[in-house]
C-alpha cells in the first residue's frame, strides 16, 4: 500500500535540502533526527579511522618478522583500533540510529531533553577527536591495549601525555553516554504516544531500553575507574601503582563496565535484526513476549559475569565456579533471542534484499562468535585460550560481525525513511557478499591460531603462524574496502530521485506507518450513534503487535505446514534471486 | 484515524551544547598539554552554561505542558524529575564503585591508620551537621514556594547556599591544610589517596550543587518561581539531598571506622 507523500512531506524535503548545507543549522540543532544523522556520520568517520588502524595491524602481521610498524607504533595502533571501534563506532552508531528511530517508534516529538541530546553528541565528537589526536602528541598515544590494564596505565610505565589525554577522552565519552542513557530512558518511559503501551513498544525501542539501562549501570563504574586513574596520573595518588589496589582494582572496575558494554553494543543490533526480520519475513516476531523477557534476562545477568574476564588473575575456586555458572546461564536467554529471530523466518515468505542479507550474516556470525565464546566460560578452557588469537576471533565475530553487519542492515533498512531515497539494491548485495566473504577470510583463520599470543607485534617463521596470518590479511584487504563500498552505496544513493512511497518496504511498524492513536484528550465530536470516535485498541493497525492478534491487514496469509510448502514450490520462489525479482516487480 | 504527526512547529536551536562540548574538550586538552588552555576551556564551558541560563530565563525550551500519552508506571512524575532520578542512579553507581573500591583496597591492605587519629572528627561532625541543615533549608524553600511565600523561598535558598559554602570553606580551608601539615596527603599512600579522592569528588559535587542553587537564587530574584511553577527547586533539591546522603556514607567510612 503505497502512500502518496503529502504537501508537508514534500515541503520538508525541500527544507531538508536547504538545511544540509547550512553549517549553522548543524551546529545549533537540537532535533533528534538531525542529531541522529550527525551521530551516524561521525560514527562512520571514526569507523574509517579505526578501520585504517585495523588494516595497519593486519599489514604488520602479514609475514613473519615484518617491520612495517615498530613495536611501539603497533601497540598504539592496536589500542586505538580497539578503543575507537568499540566506544566511538559501534556504541554511538546504535545510539545514532536510536536517536532517529526511537522517537518515531514511540510517537514522541523529540527526545525528552533535546539540548542534553545535543550535548551528548558534541561531547562524543570532541572526545573522539581527543582520542585520535593522542597519536600526534609528543611521545605518542596510549599503548596499553584497549583494556588499559593497571599498572601499565600508570605514569611509571606510560608517561606520555597522549595516554593521559586518552584517559580524559574516555571520561568525556562516559559523560556523553551517561547523558544519552538518561535521555533515552526518560523519553521511552515518559514520552510515548497514546496507545504505545509497554506491551506494544516496538522491538527496536525495547532493545534500546535495555541498552540504555545497561549503559546507565556500566559507564559510571568506568568513569569511577577513570577518575581514580586520572588522579593517579595528575595528583600522585597510588591506586593502581600500589600492590593493594593495582591490577585487580582496575580489572574489577573496568570489567564491571566491560562486559555489559558487549551487550550495550549487541542489543541495538538484535533490535535491528528483529525489525528487519519482521518486515522482510512479513510476520511478527516469533514468541515476542518471551523475546522481551529474554532481553531483560540477558541485561540482568550481564552485570554478573564480569569476572570471567579475570579467570587467570588468581581468583579463588568458588569465584571461578560462580562466574563460570553465570556465564553459562547468560548463554541460555541469549540463545533464546537468537532462536526467536531464526524461528521468525521459519515457513515465512522472505524478501532477500540487502538489509535482510546483512541480518542473516549477523545471525551466522553471532552463532559462531557465541559458541566460541561460551567455551571460555569453562575456566579450564579459558586458561588455555586466554590471550590468544582464538579470543580475538571470538570477539571479532561478535563485534565486527554481528554488530557491524546488523547496524549496517539498520542503515540500509531505514535509509529510505531518513533520506527518502532508495539505494541501488544490486550494488548493495554485491558489497554485502564481498564484505561477508572478506570477513570470514579475515577472522576464521584466527580460530586456528590457538597458540599465537594476541599482543605480539611480530612472530618468527618457526612459530608456524605465517600461513593463517597471510590468509587473514588477504581477508582484511577484502573486508575493509567492501565495508567502505557498502557505506558508499548508501551515500551515492543521495543522488537518486526522491521516492514516491513513504514506506517502500511495506513495513508494519510505527516509525513507518506513524499510525499512533489519537490522544484521548483531543476533542472528538460524539458521533451520531453515540459511540466514541476513538478507535478501540484492537483496531489500531500499523504495528506488528497487532499482526499477532490477527487484525493486521497487510500480512500475507499464514499458511500452515504442508500447504505452505506446496505454495512455495509451485511459485518456485525459494531462491533468493527470484524473490528479489519479485520484489522489484512489486515496485 | 490515521493522524499524521509531522513537525509543523519551528525547530529550536542553540549553540550552547556545541560550546559546552568544545569547552570541555579544550579544558581536558589543556590539562594535558598546556594548563592556560584549560582555564580558557573552563571559561568556554561557563559561557555555554550561561547561555543555557539565558535560555531558561527566556523560557525558550520550556515545555510546560506534558504531552498526553502512555506514561505507566511513572504517571505521577514530571519528565524532568524522572530525568533527575535516573541521573541520580548513575551518580549512585559512580560513588558506589568508588566506595567499593575504597573498601577493597582497605581490606587488601594489611594495616590502615586508625581513623580517629588521622581525621579531625570534630570538624567532620560539624560539616555533617551543616550539610544536613542545608538539606533542611532547601526543603524549607520548597515548602515556602508551594504556599506562594517568595520571602521564605529566598531565605531557604540563601541559607542552603551559605551552608553549602560553609561546608566547603571548613573542608578546604581548615580541614585539608591541617592534614597536609600532619603529612597525611593525597600522595602519601592509599589511606590519603582514597580519602582525598572520594571526599574531593564529593566536594566537587557540593560545588556543582552551589552553582545550581546559585541559579535558583538568580531565578528567584528575577521572579521566575511562582506557586504553580517551581519544579526546578524540587529537582535541584533532589540532587542536593543526594549529595548530602553521599556524605552520610563517606563520613562514617572515613572518620569513624
Amino acid at each position: 500500500m503505497a502512500r502518496q507523500p503529502n504537501a508537508l512531506e514534500l515541503n520538508s524535503v525541500r527544507r531538508m535540502k536547504a538545511m544540509v548545507f547550512s553549517i549553522r543549522e548543524w551546529l545549533t540543532t537540537t532535533h533528534h533526527k538531525q542529531i541522529g544523522i550527525l551521530y551516524i556520520a561521525t560514527a562512520i568517520f571514526f569507523m574509517a579511522v579505526a578501520g585504517m588502524f585495523g588494516e595497519m595491524i593486519r599489514t604488520q602481521l602479514t609475514v613473519p618478522m615484518n617491520n612495517f610498524l615498530t613495536a611501539f607504533n603497533y601497540e598504539q595502533t592496536v589500542t586505538l583500533h580497539g578503543l575507537l571501534m568499540i566506544l566511538w563506532v559501534l556504541t554511538p552508531l546504535g545510539a545514532g540510529i536510536a536517536n532517529y528511530i526511537v522517537p518515531l517508534q514511540i510517537g514522541a516529538k523529540d527526545l525528552a531533553f533535546p539540548r542534553m541530546n545535543a550535548t551528548s553528541y558534541w561531547t562524543y565528537l570532541f572526545s573522539g577527536i581527543m582520542m585520535v589526536s593522542t597519536v600526534f602528541l609528543p611521545g605518542g598515544g596510549p599503548n596499553t591495549g584497549w583494556t588499559l590494564y593497571a599498572p601499565l596505565n600508570t605514569i611509571q610505565f606510560t608517561s606520555q601525555p597522549g595516554m593521559t589525554l586518552a584517559v580524559l577522552a574516555l571520561l568525556l565519552l562516559s559523560l556523553s553516554i551517561t547523558m544519552s542513557s538518561i535521555n533515552f530512558l526518560t523519553t521511552i518511559v515518559k514520552c510515548r504516544a497514546s496507545g504505545v503501551t509497554w506491551r506494544r513498544l516496538p522491538l527496536f525501542t525495547w532493545s534500546i531500553v535495555f541498552t540504555m539501562a545497561l549503559a546507565l549501570f556500566a559507564f559510571p563504574p568506568l568513569a569511577a575507574g577513570l577518575v581514580l586513574l586520572s588522579s593517579d596520573r595528575f595528583l600522585g595518588t597510588v591506586f593502581f601503582s600500589s600492590t593493594q589496589g593495582g591490577g585487580i582494582l582496575w580489572d574489577e572496575l573496568f570489567w564491571f563496565f566491560g562486559h555489559p558494554e558487549v551487550y550495550i553494543v549487541v542489543f541495538p543490533a538484535l533490535g535491528v535484526i528483529a525489525e528487519v526480520f519482521q518486515t522482510f519475513a512479513k510476520k511478527p516476531l516469533f514468541a515476542r513476549n518471551v523475546f522481551i523477557v529474554e532481553f531483560a534476562a540477558v541485561a540482568f545477568l550481564s552485570m554478573g559475569v564480569w569476572m570471567h574476564h579475570m579467570f587467570t588473575t588468581g581468583l579463588n575456586y568458588s569465584l571461578l565456579q560462580t562466574f563460570s555458572f553465570t556465564t553459562l546461564a547468560i548463554s541460555v536467554p541469549f540463545e533464546g533471542l537468537v532462536l526467536a529471530l531464526v524461528l521468525t523466518l521459519y515457513k515465512s515468505h522472505i524478501t532477500l534484499n540487502t538489509p535482510m542479507l546483512y541480518c542473516l550474516a549477523a545471525i551466522f556470525t553471532v552463532t559462531l562468535g557465541g559458541i566460541t565464546g561460551v567455551l571460555q566460560a569453562f575456566p579450564v578452557l579459558d586458561y588455555a585460550f586466554n590471550g590468544t588469537y582464538w579470543v580475538v576471533g571470538h570477539f571479532h565475530y561478535v563485534m565486527a560481525g554481528t554488530t557491524l553487519f546488523a547496524l549496517l542492515a539498520g542503515l540500509y533498512y531505514w535509509w529510505p525513511m531518513i533520506t527518502k531515497r532508495k539505494y541501488n539494491e544490486k550494488f548493495g548485495v554485491i558489497a554485502f557478499l564481498v564484505a561477508f566473504v572478506g570477513f570470514n577470510v579475515l577472522y576464521f583463520p584466527y580460530f586456528f591460531l590457538l597458540a599465537m599470543p594476541r599482543r605480539i607485534f611480530t612472530y618468527t617463521v618457526a612459530s608456524g603462524f605465517a600461513s593463517a596470518n597471510l590468509v587473514a590479511t588477504i581477508g582484511a584487504y577484502i573486508f575493509g574496502p567492501a565495508a567502505a563500498v557498502a557505506v558508499l552505496v548508501l551515500v551515492l544513493s543521495l543522488r537518486n530521485p526522491v521516492l514516491k512511497q513513504a514506506n517502500p518496504w511495506e513495513a508494519q511498524e510505527l516509525e513507518w506507518t506513524q499510525n499512533y492513536r489519537k490522544p484521548p484528550s483531543s476533542p472528538t465530536p460524539p458521533s451520531s450513534t453515540g459511540v466514541n470516535a476513538d478507535p478501540p485498541d484492537e483496531k489500531l493497525t500499523g504495528q506488528w503487535y497487532w499482526c499477532m492478534t490477527g487484525s493486521c491487514k497487510q500480512s500475507k496469509p499464514r499458511l500452515n505446514g504442508r500447504k505452505k510448502l506446496a505454495f512455495q514450490s509451485k511459485q518456485g520462489s525459494i531462491s533468493g534471486k527470484s524473490l528479489m525479482l519479485e520484489e522489484k516487480g512489486g515496485e | 484515524m490515521t493522524e499524521q504527526y509531522e513537525e509543523t512547529e519551528e525547530r529550536k536551536s542553540t549553540y550552547a551544547p556545541f560550546i559546552i562540548g568544545a569547552g570541555l574538550a579544550l579544558l581536558f586538552f589543556g590539562l594535558v598539554v598546556f594548563v592556560p588552555l584549560a582555564i580558557g576551556g573552563g571559561a568556554v564551558v561557563a559561557a555555554g552554561l550561561f547561555m543555557l541560563f539565558r535560555d531558561s530565563v527566556e523560557e525558550k525550551f520550556a515545555d510546560l505542558k506534558e504531552t498526553v500519552g502512555e506514561k505507566w508506571p511513572v504517571d505521577f512524575l514530571s519528565k524532568r524529575k524522572l530525568g533527575v532520578w535516573v541521573f541520580l542512579m548513575s551518580e549512585i553507581l559512580i560513588f558506589g564503585s568508588l566506595i567499593v573500591g575504597y573498601i577493597f583496597v582497605r581490606f587488601s591492605s594489611g594495616s590502615w591508620p586508625v581513623a580517629t587519629q588521622v581525621h579531625n572528627v570534630t570538624l567532620g561532625m560539624t560539616n555533617t551537621i551543616i550539610l544536613l541543615t542545608s538539606s533542611l533549608a532547601i526543603v524549607f524553600a520548597l515548602v515556602s514556594i508551594r504556599s506562594g511565600n517568595t520571602r521564605g523561598l529566598k531565605i531557604g535558598l540563601l541559607g542552603t547556599f551559605a551552608l553549602g559554602a560553609a561546608f566547603l570553606i571548613i573542608k578546604l580551608g581548615f580541614e585539608w591544610p591541617a592534614y597536609y601539615r600532619n603529612g597525611f596527603t593525597i600522595s602519601s599512600g592509599l589511606p590519603g589517596s582514597t580519602y582525598f579522592v572520594l571526599t574531593g569528588l564529593h566536594a566537587a559535587h557540593v560545588a556543582g550543587g552551589l552553582v545550581a542553587v546559585g541559579y535558583l537564587i538568580a531565578r528567584t530574584y528575577q521572579g521566575g518561581f511562582t506557586k504553580d511553577n517551581h519544579a526546578a527547586i524540587e529537582n535541584i533539591g533532589l540532587y542536593w539531598h543526594f549529595v548530602d546522603i553521599v556524605w552520610m556514607f563517606l563520613f562514617p567510612l572515613f572518620y569513624l571506622i
